[in-house]
């Protein structure tokens, strides 16, 4: 059995589940209806009710809706900070912590870090695994915007090579992210430090002109300038990393002796089975620590996957309680159209029947109310991706998926299951008593 | 953020306590100059299950990893880990060299030997046969199964 | 046709040892059509809910061959459905719905086969009751008698041999009770249903083979009338 399930394609596997989960729904729907025609009964009492009604499914949608929309949003963070790392292949940098060196290379969150030295990354560049071993020198910033030395390898790979404007060819150039307030032409003065901190006056006759602007990458990276990490050095005083006959240079080989240092290299290696062999040769107590991004992301996620745990279950309690209020409103209600129920018992109506009408009637309601929870849930994530993303600058979508539809299916399942209660209830009403009501 | 920092310091490894030696089954073993040490899996009544080692190349030439196989799985393959749209995910490598002097983890988060179509379930404690292929031969590693919930071998950063 | 009622050593209690309503002997041939007065709260409604089954009760209530208290709860419902048609003082209608569906409720209930032909029962009863071009209006927009006539195709729409109507006339002005009276009147006798019908109208007591006189529970007069 459990072969025949993993032999399944994913998409299969969803339906099946989603099935299972509505299936307890479904048969107890056959059951209570099997026989009888009870809808033009149910839309009278939704009609007659219809305020309270309405009440009720909004109630229900907004809470399945929230429920929906914040585990739809976790998985769209999740994808979207997964994203932001995809170009990051293999980090080295000074040992330390794996997260914080993460956060400042791939989501540009400022920290103070160990510099490399020039032998350790001429180790890493000249090493036959190696295509791409580029350096990120941060720690300047311009306005909200963080300044970030590197090759312009790097930068042609971040921006998918789509520049408007040119890569820059010398160290007063620099390239704008797509979401800094400079335009192509425009000139600016780093500041060293971020924020508050920033010393504006430190690099003040720096002068670096934009050549171009890089095209949306959906990541922090959107709001940093670039520029040649040469002119990072040279803007602190330091060598260029080239030796002197040779000071124009722009960009790699650099020469170990002239390197003043960088806090983290990005490597890239031809096959993927390289990557692992760098992070192996080169985690070394003591001098450098390398690491993958996505791996320190996973481990994140998988902290983030017992929260959404957590999440499901909260939101689940919620809806449950919700659908419990509103089938306490249904009983309420059914005090008020005893009389049709009396009447439909005096007409000989079997008890059977009086039950699939109230029935029919909370799992319209539920049904409803979960429909338009989708629809929401749809609506919030879409809402909550934007903030975040604005808030972030990592593109963030939360597309609803099979996770959430298998929730509301158990939700579905569970309340329908519930509204058996109310109308057990109704049931048990003196007949006469209801007709002299 | 610092709700991120704070969730992942939760998930840091924690050292590892136990520190009394299990001498019963070798913790290294070697050919032609490869050497493997403290092999681990998790715990786990899965169908698939990780292994972890430690190599190194102590010969003079290169080797190449080609797959691995074992008595209690109906298939073993080398695999690296990605993240595809968010989801760990690992992925097939048909083979991996290892040079002359040079180390390899096998490790959570980067490489592992999977072992798919267990025929038994994975307790605590067990251990069991796994052999790796390399073009030099097959080189027998004695896997000790940690919890499930473990990030290194218990032996770890001891040298043998 | 209507079906005959045998009723012997009928007491229904009303809790606390009271009695609502005693009757030692009561017979009505099939097709009758009986009037009951008395009284507010003398037990006449108690008689009629009685009839129906809807109350428990001690003695012999027989429908024809039925005894109607032998039977469980939902058999009794059963037995109801195919022999018992009600009307109420208040019509009981369903006002979200058009004068077809309110007169061919009780096919909700009813097996799939059978649905067609209460539906077309019940707007050949509403055609013989004058409302046949109405059948499609919500019944909210009816006056009290239009909407008594389709409570009473609700009633006969399962061919019931036995009517029992409680205050039929008293939500009607004059001129529509007595239409309606007649209408009742023409109906039941015409398919031989067996009516009785609790009322204080003498237009439509008059008019029934006898009337039954009921005070403080117990049977006080029986009288034929003149028609």
């Amino acid at each position: 059995m459990s072969d025949l399930w993993y032999s399944l394609p994913a998409l299969a596997q969803d339906i099946a589940l989603t099935f299972a989960l509505l299936l307890p729904a479904l048969l107890v729907g056959a059951l209570v209806l099997r026989g009888f025609a009870p809808w033009p009964l149910t839309r009278a009492i939704l009609w007659r009710f219809r305020g309270a009604s309405v009440m009720f499914v909004l109630l229900i949608a907004i809470s399945v809706g929230m429920g929906i929309g914040l585990l739809a949003q976790e998985r769209g963070l999740r994808r979207g900070t997964a994203q932001a790392a995809d170009k990051f292949d293999l980090v080295v940098s000074a040992p330390g912590s794996e997260l914080s060196v993460m956060l400042a290379a791939v989501f540009l969150q400022p920290t103070d870090m160990p510099l490399l030295d020039g032998a350790t990354y001429d180790e890493i560049a000249s090493h036959e695994n190696v295509s791409v071993a580029a350096p990120l020198a941060f720690g300047d910033s311009y306005g909200d915007a963080p300044v970030i030395g590197t090759t312009a390898e790097f930068a042609r790979d971040l921006a998918d090579d789509r520049i408007e404007g040119r890569m820059w060819q010398a160290s007063d150039e620099a390239l704008a992210g797509a979401l800094v307030p400079l335009g192509v032409g425009e000139s600016f003065t780093p500041a060293h430090g971020h924020g508050d901190a920033a010393e504006g006056d430190a690099h003040g006759d720096a002068h670096l002109q934009i050549v171009g602007r890089m095209a949306p990458t959906g990541t922090p990276w959107d709001r940093a300038i670039l520029l040649p990490v040469e002119a990072v050095w040279e803007v602190h005083g330091l060598a260029n990393g080239h030796a002197p006959e040779r000071a124009g240079q722009i960009g790699p080989p650099f020469d170990p002796d002239y390197f003043p240092g960088t806090p983290a290299v990005v490597v890239r290696a031809e096959a993927l089975w390289a990557n692992y062999a760098l992070r192996s040769e080169f985690t070394r107590d003591r001098e450098t620590m390398a690491f993958f991004p996505g791996a320190v992301l996973a481990g994140l996620y998988a902290v983030l996957g017992d929260i959404r745990q957590v999440m499901s279950l909260m939101a689940l309690v919620t809806q449950g309680l919700v659908a419990a209020s509103v089938l306490l409103g249904l009983f309420i209600l059914s005090r008020l159209f005893r009389r049709q129920i009396a009447l439909l018992r005096a007409l000989g109506a079997p008890a059977r029947f009086v039950f699939a009408v109230v029935w029919s009637f909370g799992a319209a309601l539920l049904v409803a109310g979960a429909g338009l929870g989708l629809l929401t849930g749809v609506a919030a994530a879409s809402v909550l991706s934007r903030v975040v993303t604005a808030r972030t600058d990592i593109l963030v979508t939360a597309p609803i998926g099979w996770s959430e539809i298998h929730f509301l299916a158990g939700f579905v399942s569970l309340t329908l299951l519930l509204s058996l209660l109310p109308a057990a209830v109704v049931l048990r009403q003196q007949v006469v008593d209801g007709l002299r009501a | 953020m610092r709700t991120l920092l704070l969730a992942f310091a939760l998930a840091l490894p924690l050292p590892a306590l136990a520190e009394t030696h299990d001498h019963d089954a070798p913790h290294l073993t070697e050919i032609a100059g490869l050497r493997a040490l403290h092999a681990w899996t998790r715990a786990s009544s899965g169908r698939e299950a990780l292994v972890f080692v430690e190599l190194e190349n102590t010969g003079g030439g290169s080797v190449l990893l080609t797959g691995a196989e074992s008595g209690i799985a109906s298939d073993g393959a080398l695999v690296g880990f990605v993240l595809k749209d968010g989801q760990p995910a690992w992925e097939t490598l048909a083979s991996v060299p290892l040079a002359a002097g040079r180390a390899l983890h096998l490790e959570p988060g980067a490489l592992a030997i999977r072992l798919s179509g267990l025929s038994r379930a994975l307790t605590e404690g067990d251990h069991f046969e796994l052999h790796l292929e390399t073009d030099h031969g097959a080189l027998a590693l004695h896997v000790e199964v940690a919890a499930a919930d473990a990030r290194q071998h218990s032996h770890a950063g001891h040298s043998h | 046709m209507g079906l005959p009622l045998t009723i012997s050593e009928l007491v229904v209690p009303g809790g606390k040892g009271r009695v609502l309503l005693s009757l030692p002997k009561l017979e009505l041939p099939a097709g009758a059509l009986v009037g009951v007065r008395g009284p507010s709260g003398a037990g006449k409604s108690t008689l009629l809910y009685a009839l129906a089954g809807l109350l428990e009760a001690e003695g012999s209530i027989r429908w024809g061959e039925t005894e109607l208290l032998r039977l469980g709860a939902e058999r009794r419902t059963r037995f109801r459905a195919d022999n018992i048609g009600m009307i109420f003082q208040d019509f009981l209608l369903f006002e979200e719905l058009d004068a077809g569906a309110n007169a061919a409720l009780t096919a909700l209930f009813r097996p799939r086969r059978e649905r067609a032909a209460m539906r077309l029962r019940a707007s050949k009863r509403l055609s013989a009751l004058g409302l046949g071009d109405h059948a499609g209006r919500h019944v909210s927009s009816f006056s009290g008698g239009e909407r008594q006539r389709v409570a009473i195709a609700r009633a006969m729409a399962a061919e019931a041999p036995v009517l029992l109507a409680d205050e039929p006339t008293a939500s009607l002005d004059r001129a529509s009770a007595d239409r309606l009276i007649d209408d009742l009147v023409h109906l039941a006798r015409d398919s031989g249903t067996t009516l009785i019908a609790v009322s204080h109208d003498r237009h439509l007591t008059d008019r029934m083979d006898r009337v039954l006189t009921i005070t403080d529970g117990a049977l006080l007069g029986d009288e034929a009338t003149a028609a």
